[in-house]
């Protein structure tokens, strides 16, 4: 079974300058505490938006011009720090709902976070990068096309484009819909049994018990 | 099946080992050997897994335990806490559900994970371990391929005991020399990550070699290790040698034939001179100095005995994020950080809250023989109860509280801040833990010194920043 196939997302951006944002940041751990997953999406930046407001800025998250937006424009190392996927949940769920991100660069483990979502993380060079973050910047509504299945990015309104990379295997995912992988995973388990059979270590650990000695009393005891 | 590369890294085989499928995109299934879960990051996945009526795969190869929510006095059990004691009844009720072994509240089994794991002869080398939390990368001390996932991942695991991964590239980062005094392994990775950039690592496994490494106690690599990810490196590992069997031996519970069968295969393991890299970077220890952190990122850092950079003398890409740190920081440009004013000081975490790093601790109290600067808050969270017991033992316990310490109940504490107890206002922490995000130890405002546990415990008497060499260590 597959899920929704992920070829393009077309909307509306976000700018979020500032490279290393990190999941704390995304979403402060409190709220990782406290709020079920779905519920997280009013609380994203929470901190940031917050001091934002009490400094008389406007948080982009805030800004009427990029309400609705689906697409997020970040910098370098975005979701860097915890592997809470919360982050990724508080995104999904602020406004209509962020579908792709276009970056420098991201954290591995955000990364597969957002795969398993069903949302694209594209890195795009830096040149393109200033040129989109620019042009969204600079007109509201401007219209910003993801297309994962093309691998590239473009602006529609004046026809510009450029490249955009994944990490190895999320195009394809997000393409034939297998980014949500566990149909896949529980049809294979007879190899991952195979697999394990041949791996030592399961021979040799025990679990332990008053009638099980470490290696060292063992050898004390003679 | 692919086929073994000529010089594999212990990376390489490990990950061969454990490859289920190799898949056309890239990507591989690989099988999950030791699969730790925790409070914060698996109630959902459970769900999801409840919600379509699948079992746990492999209850025999997960272990649950809760650390983040963990009280800093009173029971451990968060009763005054809803939604800790939520998250802590629902994965106690998981656990049993699904007879995956539990490491107790209130047991001598209570900790951290990534400190009760290793400590209970669980993890070993050669495993595939996983975690929904960042600092598994801990475990890759011992000669573990250990990672942190996310809850989608964590319910994948539970649900096969596999998921999909892609495969990184190994770059050894070669540590000479031997540590100066007053120098010990948090400098070392925070040097590191300095040096590389917090995203230096982003695609990398880091094999830590060379001869300092080799003198290092296996707390000291978990140090090293765990701090990995905050370099990018999602896995971080030291080869199993000596240092690693004897870890090993006083904790693993095994027969004699088994024991020789496990030492000899550890053995295979490890990487091979004729092992190919992706990269080496060799760092000299020797010229390393203790690091404090200046902003509101690991990488943001420099020795103690530096000033604070100005943010435009810094490379263009990092000027304006270094001006916003600083601003966060209340820091001056080109001010010392000697003499910078704390108001807590944590010693915890699972980079540094082991039987060694309060040892470093209480060598600093005894030597300095004073007690913790008037107005600030001394927490010390043992990373478990084993640690505790082990300190209460040495009368260390009450050499630190007679100093004005305040010894915790074995958890993460203040690293995350969401036991009841976080910073409060925009109170300045000298912190062992991992992270000086904004907002990281559970105020908005609150502010983080990361550094070592010796340069910690000075800070805490001296009411303010300072060099560890001046004095401070016997």
């Amino acid at each position: 079974m597959t899920g929704r196939r992920v070829t393009r997302v077309s909307g509306t951006a976000v700018p979020l300058p500032g490279r290393d944002l990190d999941t704390d940041r995304i979403i402060p751990a409190r709220y990782v505490k406290s709020v079920p997953f779905e519920r997280l999406g009013r609380h994203v930046f929470a901190e940031d938006r917050a001091r934002a407001a009490a400094e008389g800025r406007l948080h982009p998250f805030d800004d009427p011009r990029y309400a609705g937006a689906s697409l997020l424009l970040v910098e370098q190392n975005f979701g860097c720090g915890s592997s809470r996927e919360h982050a990724v949940a508080a995104l999904a769920g602020w406004g209509a709902g962020i579908e792709a991100v276009i970056g420098n660069s991201f954290s591995n483990i955000f990364d597969a976070n957002a795969l398993a979502n069903g949302i694209a993380c594209a890195t795009l060079d830096e040149p393109a990068l200033r040129h989109l973050f620019h042009e969204v910047g600079k007109t509201a509504g401007t219209r910003v096309v993801l297309d994962v299945e093309k691998g590239v990015v473009v602006i529609p309104g004046d026809g510009w484009s450029a490249p955009v990379r994944f990490t190895p295997g999320s195009r394809d995912r997000l393409v034939d819909g297998t980014w949500d992988p566990l149909d896949q995973l529980l049809a294979g388990s007879g190899r991952v049994t195979e697999v394990a059979s041949r791996l030592p270590y399961h021979r040799w650990s025990l679990p332990p018990g008053p009638e099980r000695p470490t290696r060292q009393e063992e050898e004390k005891n003679g | 099946m692919t086929a073994p590369r000529t010089g594999p890294t212990l990376y390489d085989r490990v990950f061969d080992e454990h490859v289920v499928d190799e898949r056309p995109d890239g990507t591989y299934r690989v099988y999950v050997g030791l699969h730790y879960v925790n409070e914060v990051t698996s109630g959902e996945a459970f769900r999801s897994l409840a919600r379509r009526g699948i079992g746990v795969a492999r209850p025999d190869r997960t272990v649950a335990v809760v650390d983040h929510v963990v009280p800093e006095a009173g029971p451990s059990i968060p009763v005054g806490d809803a939604d800790g004691a939520l998250l802590v009844r629902e994965l106690e009720a998981n656990a049993s559900a699904h007879e995956i072994r539990l490491l107790a509240l209130d047991t001598d089994e209570q900790g951290i994970v990534h400190v009760v794991g290793p400590e209970a002869g669980i993890t070993q080398p050669g495993m595939v371990v996983c975690c929904g939390d960042s600092h598994t990368s801990t475990h890759g001390a011992l000669g573990a391929l250990a990672f942190g996932i996310g809850t989608s991942q964590v319910r994948d695991v539970l649900a096969t005991q596999s998921l999909l991964t892609r495969r990184l590239a190994v770059r050894q980062v070669v540590l000479d020399g031997s540590l100066p005094a007053g120098v010990e392994s948090k400098d070392v990775v925070l040097h590191l990550i300095r040096e590389l950039g917090v995203d230096g690592g982003l695609g990398y496994a880091y094999e830590y070699a060379g001869s300092s490494v080799r003198t290092m106690a296996i707390e000291e690599r978990m140090t090293l290790c765990n701090m990995s990810v905050e370099g990018g490196a999602q896995v971080g590992y030291v080869c199993p040698d000596e240092v690693t069997e004897e870890y090993l031996a006083e904790r693993v519970h095994m027969t004699p034939a088994a024991w020789s069968e496990a030492t000899e295969w550890w053995a295979s393991l490890r990487s091979g001179p004729d092992a190919v890299y992706a990269d080496v970077v060799t760092l000299d220890v020797s010229s390393m100095a203790p690091m404090v952190t200046w902003g509101v990122n690991p990488g943001q850092s420099v020795a103690v005995d530096e000033p604070v950079p100005r943010p435009d003398s810094l490379p263009a890409g990092q000027v304006r994020a270094a001006g916003e740190a600083l601003e966060h920081m209340r820091l001056d440009p080109g001010a010392p950080l000697i003499g910078v004013p704390i108001d807590v000081a944590f010693i915890g975490s699972c980079a540094n809250s082991r039987i060694g790093d309060i040892a470093r601790v209480v060598d600093v109290v005894s030597n300095h023989g004073g007690r913790v600067a008037p107005g600030v808050r001394a927490v010390l969270a043992p990373g478990s109860t084993r640690v505790l017991e082990h300190a209460r033992r040495r009368g260390w316990v009450e050499v630190l509280e007679s100093a004005g310490f305040t010894v915790a109940n074995p958890g993460c504490s203040l690293c995350v801040g969401i036991n009841g107890a976080p910073l409060e206002g925009s109170q300045l922490c000298a912190s062992t833990s991992t992270r000086n995000f904004k907002g990281r130890q559970g105020a908005p405002g609150g502010r983080t010194i990361l550094m070592s546990p010796a340069m910690v415990a000075a800070a805490a008497l001296a009411g303010k920043v300072v060099d560890v060499r001046d004095g401070w260590v016997p």
